[in-house]
């Protein structure tokens, strides 16, 4: 079976790494295809799989790589800031905020 | 602030209807695949279950609070200490052979005959400069281990006092 995968949407680093996926179940060999597509061959590794649900599982395995890519790269730079201050001995967090007096406006409240 | 925002997260499909999510510091909450879908395109309720719920495991912030940043950093300090400490315990398997069957022994014990379990001279020749090296490492690291260190390559002549007590 093989399944075809245009690159326009889907990177390939993303569809390589769905494609580790799917190795327990096949063996899985990319190939390059026509108008920046990708081309994915999968054999079973049994002989009684059919392989009847791959493509399905594929399309959607590769939408949730997607998925993880977009939350890995939305919520990137709060990780890189949780992992500096849990082993950085300096504070990093701001907390002009939190600890302002009675006399300062940090959020501007008062116009 | 208005809404919410994502903190990191990984996520596994558990079953048709439910999909695992794990944060940075191993929390974990299983979410309907519907709520994923609002969660992750920030339209989940804030009043429903499922946002109170990743509210409190910290899959989600909704405020300029610094509280979650700071438990969540205390939490991955405290679950990534063994990598200031390096390897805190080493056990070398010298060899399989023993009469007992004690349940909590690791190893998978052979009789006393069965000398082709033992370790090697060579084997145990290449393992003990890892250990010191493990132990170097550590030490260069810590200035408490590197204070020890020092206090065990005292001079021989003062060899036998007490450490001072603090």
């Amino acid at each position: 079976m093989t399944v075809t995968i245009d690159l326009s949407i889907y990177p390939l680093d993303l569809v390589l790494r769905t494609c580790h996926v799917f190795t327990s179940r096949c063996y899985v060999v990319p190939h390059a295809a026509a108008n920046g597509r990708v081309a994915i061959e999968f054999v079973a590794r049994d002989s009684s799989d059919s392989l009847r649900d791959l493509a399905g599982a594929f399309s959607n395995a590769l939408l949730d790589s997607h998925l993880r890519a977009r939350i890995a790269d939305e919520t990137r730079v709060i990780r890189e800031l949780l992992v500096a201050q849990a082993f950085c001995e300096a504070d990093l967090l701001d907390r002009r905020d939190i600890e302002s007096d009675e006399f300062t406006d940090p959020r501007g409240i008062t116009g | 602030m208005s809404g919410y925002d994502l903190l990191p997260f990984r996520f596994l499909r558990f079953d048709d209807a439910r999909t695992l999510v794990v944060n940075e510091t191993g929390e974990h909450h299983f979410l309907a695949n519907d709520d994923l879908s609002r969660f992750v395109k920030h339209k989940l309720s804030m009043d429903s279950d499922a946002f109170l719920d990743l509210k409190a495991k910290h899959f989600l912030f909704d405020s300029d609070s610094v509280a979650p940043f700071e438990l969540m950093a205390t939490k991955i300090r405290s679950k990534k200490a063994f990598l200031d400490g390096f390897t805190s315990l080493h056990i070398f398997v010298v060899s399989l052979r023993c009469e007992h069957s004690c349940h909590y022994c690791q190893v998978s014990r052979v009789s006393a005959d069965r000398r082709r379990y033992d370790m090697s001279n060579e084997t145990a020749a290449r393992a003990r400069p890892r250990l010191s090296l493990a132990r170097t490492a550590a030490e260069d690291r810590d200035p408490g281990r590197r204070a020890a260190a020092a206090f065990r390559a005292r001079p021989s002549d003062r060899r036998g006092s007490a450490p001072p007590r603090r």
